[in-house]
């Protein structure tokens, strides 16, 4: 989109932390004004590094950022009062009601009382806690608790809001609210919006734009259909067994096949990428019959966003990834709980 | 005079959470209760006998005349008039040391994070911590004031001299909190502050004429006390409190207790400068 104003713009970003663990290793990236642009990436990867970077919370070790038309390093001050910042840390303060959260938040940004009221009033209505509002946070759902965390990343309208994992750990049925209120925001104030996820789902229906981030590089970015169309076809997904050493060749048999693209083992698996998918197994099964190896499992599926992340990172995004995620969200719960007395 | 807001919203937070905490408004009732029930009336027995002991002692030296349990308690008529300064000086060292422990559980859940974002100058938040401790010292020790009184401890200085108490209280455990929040700020785990906490908290008492006399204590620690803060605080309550209007000596006290919070202070708003630039 380069005839749209960069509301953000990255250059050679690096995040190098004390004990020299590189986080994030020169990226470049470049976001318009009214964008929704998505992080898509698995535990590790850099996202909230990147995110904490340009929200000014931690330094930059390399390259430069410019987050609505400030430089990052130069002026942080600046930055924050353009900038909204939802954490992945379910940040409110449970020991005061939804409308003091929010309250402080507003105070924190200068907002005068009759502003207070209003934009109080509207964020309340719009995340739906209106009737919950003077209740301690302490009692809400975790589903409530993000909304209202969301609801302060807004008090302020801020022209930039930065969304780190903003349905982590929560059931579907949140979890569509919040992306409805996330698409509602950009249309209704034209907010510039950059979350980073795990969830394909959410990358695929929420984003303008994915950046797909493995190990503090950034291996594509682009918009989600035009990220599918680049693998090009039909994904088969097929596990081999083989008596003796004839795996390569049958590998090398099945890249021979004119529907095939590209083959990538990965792990037990090996997902080949065809024209078209029906018409190719029978295909595949021809070409190896007179070698020792065979296929002892087979599927044929659209290219999902899950391909695209394989293609381009040539790793999945596992369900253990996901599995100690939710974990460490429990345990943020369980610390929460542990705090009051 | 964003400074100023922002420090007022921190303190406001703070506040909030305060009167949240039931356990912590419960303790601040029930804490000097027990110091005065059972450290109180046991000591009275005893310093009797320990003030009869060193009279003994005193006369076998063929030391000079007569030495009543009054001088050997600097001055108090009984131990629990002496103990109150101390236990005054006890509460606010305590609400103050474990000031720092805020910080490092914002920072766990994320809440440091959200108003590091926010564009409020850094300085506020320790301030803001600060003059919130220093507000909920002050009622503490107001509570403690009262159940002295019923304790039967008379505070010579009269009602004025009670505030003056508060105010050299507050300060003090706003000092001792500029310590802990520095410290918060730097370490990152919880219980490397309490750990640091439990090895301060015990010898700043003890090294201090907080608990029992100076005549009382060996003179390597009676040299160590003169380092104490505490010892700066106790004076000056314990003037107040049973001696009168001791202008100089209250001054003096309370001198270097603003000194003391001028330099932590500084120390919190330096630290968090570092830590969250
Ligand atoms: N404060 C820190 N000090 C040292 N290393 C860190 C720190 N924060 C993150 N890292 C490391 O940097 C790398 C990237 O972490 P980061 O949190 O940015 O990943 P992420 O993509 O947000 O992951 P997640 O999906 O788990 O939130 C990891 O290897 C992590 O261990
Ligand atoms: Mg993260």
């Amino acid at each position: 989109m380069p005839q749209k104003t960069l509301t953000i713009e990255v250059k050679g970003l690096t995040k190098i932390y004390p004990g020299g663990i590189r986080a994030v290793n020169g990226v470049d990236f470049a976001v318009a004004e009214g964008e929704i642009f998505g992080m898509l990436g698995p535990n590790g990867a850099g996202k909230s590094s990147i995110i904490t970077m340009l929200t000014t919370l931690s330094s930059i070790t390399g390259g430069t950022a410019l987050v609505a038309g400030e430089d990052v390093a130069a002026h942080p001050y600046r930055v924050r009062r353009a900038i909204g910042y939802v954490s992945q840390d379910l940040a409110v303060d449970d020991n005061l009601t939804g409308w003091e959260n929010l309250f402080l938040q507003a105070k924190f940004y200068g907002l005068t009382n009759e502003q207070v009221k209003q934009r109080l009033n509207e964020v309340l209505t719009m995340v739906n806690l209106k009737d919950r509002a003077h209740d301690l946070a302490e009692t809400y759902s975790g589903g409530m608790r993000k909304r209202l965390d969301i609801a302060e990343g807004l008090i302020h309208r801020p022209r930039i809001l930065f969304l780190d994992e903003p349905t982590l750990g929560l059931d579907i049925q949140t979890r569509q609210e919040i992306w409805k209120y996330i698409l509602f925001l950009r249309k209704e104030a034209g907010m510039t919006i950059f979350l980073t996820t795990h969830y394909m789902e959410e990358a695929d229906r929420l984003c303008d734009r994915i950046a797909i981030i493995d190990r503090g590089v950034i291996k594509a970015i682009d918009t989600p259909d035009r990220l599918k169309a680049e693998i090009g076809g039909d994904v088969i997904t097929m596990t081999l067994n083989d008596s003796g050493r004839g795996i390569t060749r049958a590998v090398e048999l099945i890249k021979g096949l004119p529907e095939v693209r590209q083959v990538k083992s990965h792990a037990e698996e090996y997902i080949v990428i065809v024209e078209n998918g029906e018409l190719t197994v029978p295909k595949i099964f021809e070409v190896i019959r007179d070698t020792d190896t065979k296929i002892t499992k087979i599927t044929v599926k659209r290219p999902a966003l899950d391909d695209v992340y394989l293609h381009f990172t040539g790793r999945g995004l596992r369900d253990e990834i996901e599995g100690s995620k939710e974990e460490g969200f429990r345990q943020r719960m369980v610390m929460r709980r542990a705090r009051r007395r | 005079m964003k400074l100023g807001s922002d420090i007022y919203y921190v303190f406001w937070r703070e506040m909030k959470r305060f009167w949240l905490q039931k356990t912590r408004v419960a303790m601040t009732i029930f804490q000097p209760l027990i110091w005065f029930a059972l450290m109180g009336s046991t000591m009275n027995n005893l310093t009797q006998g320990m003030a009869a002991g060193s009279l003994m002692k005193r006369m076998m030296d063929g030391g000079t005349g007569p030495l009543l349990i009054k001088n050997f308690l600097d001055g108090a008529p009984d131990y629990m008039t002496y103990v109150a300064g101390g236990i005054i000086a006890m509460t606010a060292l305590s609400g103050g040391i474990f000031g720092g422990t805020t910080v490092v559980w914002d920072r766990r859940l994320g809440f440091l994070n959200k108003m590091l974002a926010a564009p409020i100058n850094r300085a506020s938040i320790p301030l803001g911590k600060m003059l919130a401790i220093a507000v909920q010292n002050t009622i503490q020790v107001a509570v403690i004031v009262i159940i002295a009184m019923i304790f039967g401890v008379n505070f010579r200085t009269g009602l004025t001299g009670i505030l003056l108490i508060l105010f050299i209280a507050a300060l003090f455990s706003m000092g001792m909190s500029g310590i802990s929040l520095a410290l918060g700020a730097r370490l990152k785990s919880i219980e490397a502050l309490f750990a640091i906490i439990n090895m301060l908290f015990m010898p700043l008492i003890f090294s201090s004429p907080a608990m029992f006399p100076a005549s009382a204590m060996p003179g390597w620690l009676l040299a160590f006390s003169h380092w104490n803060p505490v010892t700066y605080v106790v004076m000056p309550l314990r003037v107040l409190i049973y001696k009168g209007w001791l202008w100089k000596d209250i001054l003096f006290g309370a001198s270097v207790i603003v000194g003391f919070v001028l330099l932590t202070g500084a120390l919190a708003v330096l630290q968090f400068r570092q830590s969250f630039s």
